[in-house]
């Protein structure tokens, strides 16, 4: 009787004191992640978590509670996209073969994300179209696609994120925002200065890929057919824009298209917010593009927007619970 | 106490391995951007298959049988598992998970081949989806804690919006609806009462429309109000179509259908008188605004504006985006509607 309950007492402790440590485990590593993080080596973590912070407003006091002000601000800029103009006289000059191939890889870091990159070898295929309810709702990409009877496609502009009733991400792709031009014909503009330079992504009647920031009347002089306002550029003339850091954009699904020398479109799309695919930032972009032999490139709208069509059906994996999402915008590929 | 001790340092210890370990994985693995990506090139091999000829075969004790937006799949339960069956090529799909979860509603979204599944596992009630042309399933979020009695009712969506509304009965007739955004936010909406009938949502505006079970009157959501039409007592709520049209029906003392009123919620109403009343069961609303009529006994779809029929093989299963989908001797039958 004796010996029974001192082996329960004796229970009772161990338990007793496993429960100590392991709340005390917790309140340890509470305490001093933070300061791991934010003053430890691990550089790449600390710009994430003060980059995804400080891009929303309500919750930039996890970054400001640990790290100064200049602090945040040497970190913020280390991660800016360099502004590089593209200059009228340095666009790329091709003879266009007219071939009429398409190059697909699917492409992977293992780990971190998967992505889909379509080589469309004659840039003359490539315009702007965009959705048959403009200003109204979106369209899924595959339609706009479907629609003009395209082969591929990729989502190309930016839209408000809320419906007509202004809930907050339920937007319907009804309000773009920036310039919508397709087949020389403007479709959407809400830019009221023509001198302002704005990033846009546009080809021109040659088939050149404009990129980074261009006025309403330099696109006018470059005669520019097809445009959308997205950016930043990330190569301009062979060179990659962001020099240190991630782009400062955090990881993301991304979507972004690309031209090489020879006149070649590069589209990319890549998955996120999975967890077979986490999402790529800028500089992983870039460095595919560049991988790709892009001399200019441009980031478009990612994030749940993020699709890519070829061939009658969308071939990577759109993030939102839903499935692919109505844009107002995308890159599609004539036959 | 020194024992105290030297546990307590033991524990430091872990913890700082854990995180420093953590820590150094994510910051050269998944925050590095100079990761070596590898890429393969696709051939492509597709073969296309353009028959129309329906292989799906039904068991005779499959049950909730549906048919996908185009009506390329057809879906069912057969002993408590989901099927999906690929109606061109016959190729049929187990969606069910083996332990422990059981599925409590599935819903086919109204312009993809991809279902939305609602789950139970341990008393927990969880949302997520099946794409089928990519044979992925992925979970979105949990909703509730749920009890042997939960039942989820109905899930209406709308792909523009990117929202999801779940109706869940909890007891004998005590029904909730829940919101969940692109986000995977999700909330309880406020309803005027907790007898719900149908549900739909409005396409363009995060808004829905139910049936208050309590005074027989349809509401909208947001600032919450009952849509009167001057004249009837009962209404019931047919359809929304694509252009946010809502299509509501008076009820007559037979339980039956005999005006309907149809317009946008802030634009004006039109109405439409039937010369013979329509049980609500047999009236179907669809996503471009025509309103069909089905009689079952003779095998007919009338569109009521026209008046056109359509006539069709076996027992009635639902209208699919340009067709009537039937099934006659366990076979799938797809009609063109006229």
């Amino acid at each position: 009787m004796n010996s029974n309950n001192r082996s329960r007492r004796k229970k009772n402790y161990k338990l007793r004191r496993f429960i100590f440590h392991l709340v005390f485990g917790l309140i340890f590593t509470g305490i001093t992640a933070p300061l791991i993080i934010f003053h430890g080596p691990f550089t790449n973590v600390k710009k994430t978590i003060v980059d995804a912070s400080m891009t929303t407003l309500s919750h930039q006091w996890i970054a400001k509670s640990f790290l100064s002000d200049a602090e945040i601000q040497k970190i913020r800029s280390e991660d800016k996209v360099q502004i590089v103009q593209q200059g009228n006289n340095k666009l790329i000059k091709f003879i266009n073969t007219h071939d009429n191939s398409i190059e697909r890889y699917n492409i992977s870091t293992g780990s971190k994300f998967t992505g889909y990159v379509l080589i469309i070898k004659d840039p003359t295929r490539v315009k702007v179209g965009y959705s048959n309810k403009l200003g109204t709702q979106g369209e899924l990409t595959s339609h706009i696609a479907q629609d003009n009877g395209a082969i591929a496609a990729i989502n190309a502009g930016g839209f408000t994120d809320s419906s007509s009733t202004n809930t907050k991400f339920t937007g319907t792709g009804g309000k773009p925002t920036g310039l919508i031009m397709s087949n020389g014909k403007i479709k959407f503009n809400d830019i009221t200065d023509p001198d302002k330079k704005v990033d846009i992504t546009a080809i021109t009647n040659k088939a050149q890929l404009l990129v980074g920031p261009h006025s309403l009347n330099e696109l006018k002089k470059l005669s520019v057919t097809d445009a959308i306002s997205f950016g930043p550029a990330l190569v301009v003339n062979g060179k990659g824009s962001i020099k240190s850091g991630d782009g400062g954009w955090g990881i993301a699904p991304r979507t972004a298209i690309g031209q090489r020398t020879d006149g070649a479109i590069i589209l990319l799309a890549i998955d996120g917010r999975t967890t077979k695919s986490l999402g790529a930032s800028l500089k992983d972009v870039q460095n595919i593009m560049l991988k790709y032999g892009a001399y200019n490139a441009s980031n478009l709208d990612g994030g749940s927007s993020t699709t890519m069509y070829d061939n009658g059906s969308i071939i990577n994996n759109p993030c939102d619970a839903l499935g692919e999402r109505a844009v107002p915008s995308a890159f599609i590929v004539n036959h | 106490m020194k024992k105290l001790l030297k546990q307590t340092i033991i524990c430091i210890m872990i913890s700082l391995i854990i995180q420093i370990g953590g820590l150094y994985y994510l910051n050269n693995n998944f925050l590095a951007s100079n990761n070596t990506v590898k890429s393969q090139k696709v051939v492509d091999s597709s073969t296309s298959n353009k028959d129309s000829i329906s292989k799906a075969k039904i068991p005779p004790n499959a049950k909730t049988i549906n048919v996908s937006y185009d009506a390329s799949y057809i879906s069912y339960y057969l002993n408590d598992d989901l099927y999906v069956v690929n109606t061109i090529t016959g190729k049929s799909v187990n969606v069910s998970h083996s332990n422990g979860v059981k599925i409590s509603y599935y819903k086919w979204l109204p312009d993809r081949n991809r279902m939305l599944i609602c789950e139970t596992k341990n008393s927990n009630l969880s949302l997520s989806y099946y794409d089928v042309t990519q044979s992925k399933a992925s979970k979105i979020s949990n909703i509730l804690m749920a009890n042997s009695k939960t039942k989820v009712k109905n899930i209406e969506t709308s792909p523009l919006t990117n929202v999801i509304y779940i109706k869940v009965r909890n007891g004998y007739k005590d029904d909730s609806i829940y919101w969940v955004n692109i986000m995977k936010t999700t909330k309880k909406v406020i309803t005027s009462s907790q007898y719900l009938g149908n549900i739909k949502v409005v396409p363009d505006e995060d808004k829905m429309l139910y049936e208050d079970l309590s005074n027989n009157m349809v509401h909208v959501t947001g600032v919450d109000h009952a849509l009167s039409f001057s004249g009837s007592e009962k209404s019931c709520l047919l359809g929304i179509d694509n252009n946010d049209q809502a299509y509501i029906g008076d009820v007559d003392s037979n339980n039956n259908i005999d005006k309907i009123h149809f317009g946008k919620l802030k634009g004006n109403w039109q109405s439409l008188t039937l010369h013979t009343p329509v049980s609500k069961a047999h009236l179907i609303v669809t996503a471009s605004g025509k309103v069909y009529s089905n009689d079952s006994i003779k095998g007919t779809v009338t569109e009521l504006h026209t008046n056109r029929k359509t006539t069709y093989k076996g027992a009635f299963l639902q209208l699919y985006s340009n067709g009537i989908a039937s099934l006659s001797d366990g076979n799938l039958v797809k009609t063109t509607l006229n």
